[in-house]
């Protein structure tokens, strides 16, 4: 079922809602909470944001109609709530957004590639690590690039970060250009 | 991802599937965990109702038989309900009216009382007075005349009060219009020309046109 099909069923009443909440639920729980969790908030507050985000959705439902995207609209929902939360809690200012070039959710120091990080033996190990801290650092981005690696068009992650497709060709790029500090170190492990 | 020869391109997403790996499983195992709490939030919120669909599909064949009937039997009876409310709200209006109708006979009578409280002299009475049933009765033949009229008049939806008695002790004092052995009723509405109200106004010596009033009736013993 198309999220617009959705969207008009919820809009019908809290009666006819309960199948519909089962569909909803079904399509877009995990994608949600994946998503949450990816931009590394903890369990709890991934699942008490979900929740906001499922009441914005069935309440306003209507409102999701008047937008060409019905996609689009639910993952600004996603965004907005998100970036509410970040303010919320500090980890971003008033003004910012997550995936934002200005990288919002990743401080202004980016830390130099570690070497020589115990434990890094093998390529796959050093690049975990590289990874973990890159993700940590910049879980936006990572966010990002896991969702290209899922297989999402870029229109499609381009709806789940409200940019523009060519602004989201961008930020991928940007992003695999800021990953190259932290796996660098790992090259030469090729062949180990 | 840094670039199509890149040899750290597979290592990347090897890594990148493994960091992940971990919340993918977790979102898993907590499925059916995440999905109540989700729906309880928003029946609590109003935006869901609160029986679940799942609950027709586990009921028992009983269970749905009656829930069946149930619905059979609302919409099967709808012009009836539809009907029955219709009546309830007819009686709902002629209760009101009826209501109506005692609160403006209850209002002349005080009217009536409180007028002939302000008289002063037996003509003033007298005046005010649509019949005089002067015949000498005795206090008991009073009383069963009282009794005779509240009995014609209850079914008619009539009120009858006695509204002022005289008694050798005030007949000179408290009360001068009326002389002892008099009393005064007041009896009404009188609103149809239904033959029951006739003979009211026969046995009272009411003139007919009494229409839409409260008669006051001297009664004398």
């Amino acid at each position: 079922m198309e999220l617009r099909e959705i969207l008009v069923r919820i809009d019908s009443g809290p009666v006819g809602g309960k199948v519909v909440f089962t569909e909803f639920d079904a399509i877009y729980r995990k994608q949600l909470l994946r998503y949450l969790l990816r931009l590394r908030l903890s369990w709890e507050e991934a699942e008490d944001l979900l929740q906001e985000i499922y009441i914005k959705v069935f309440r306003n439902a209507r409102k999701g109609l008047e937008f060409d995207s019905a996609e689009a609209w639910l993952w600004t929902i996603v965004h907005n709530s998100a970036c509410d939360h970040f303010r919320k809690v500090g980890r971003i200012r008033e003004k910012e957004v997550i995936f934002d070039d200005n990288d919002a959710l990743e401080g202004s120091e980016i830390p130099p590639a570690a070497d020589g990080v115990p434990g890094d033996d093998s390529i796959d190990e050093c690049v975990d690590a590289g990874i973990k801290r890159y993700a940590e650092k910049m879980p936006a981005r990572a966010t990002a690039l896991m969702m290209q690696l899922d297989g999402f068009s870029i229109r499609e992650i381009a709806d789940r970060i409200v940019r523009s497709e060519q602004a989201t060709s961008q930020f991928l790029f940007e992003s695999r250009r800021k990953l190259a500090p932290f796996i660098e170190h790992c090259r030469p492990l090729i062949g180990n | 991802m840094t670039g199509d020869n890149d040899p750290l391109s597979p290592a990347i997403e090897k890594s990148l599937r493994r960091l992940y790996t971990d919340v993918d499983t977790r979102i898993n195992d907590v499925d059916t965990r995440v999905k109540s709490r989700l729906e309880r939030r928003l029946v609590a919120e109003g935006l869901l109702a609160d029986k679940n669909p799942s609950d027709e599909k586990n009921a028992s064949l009983a269970v749905r038989f009656w829930r069946n009937l149930g619905g059979w039997r609302l919409s099967f009876n709808t012009p009836i309900v539809a009907i029955a409310s219709l009546v309830v709200v007819a009686f709902g209006v002629l209760f009101y009216q009826q209501r109506e109708k005692t609160l403006q006979v209850e209002s002349e009578l005080k009217a009536a009382k409180s007028l002939l409280e302000r008289q002063e002299g037996d003509s003033a009475v007298y005046a005010k007075s649509d019949s005089i049933i002067n015949a000498k009765l005795y206090t008991d033949q009073a009383d069963i005349l009282i009794k005779q009229v509240r009995d014609l008049a209850a079914p008619l939806g009539m009120k009858v009060e006695v509204v002022m008695e005289a008694s050798s002790n005030d007949a000179s004092t408290s009360v001068p219009v009326l002389r002892e052995g008099q009393r005064l009723i007041a009896v009404g509405p009188f609103v149809s020309t239904d033959p029951k109200q006739r003979e009211l106004k026969e046995l009272l010596e009411l003139p007919e046109d009494t229409e839409g009033s409260v008669n006051v009736v001297l009664i004398e013993f």
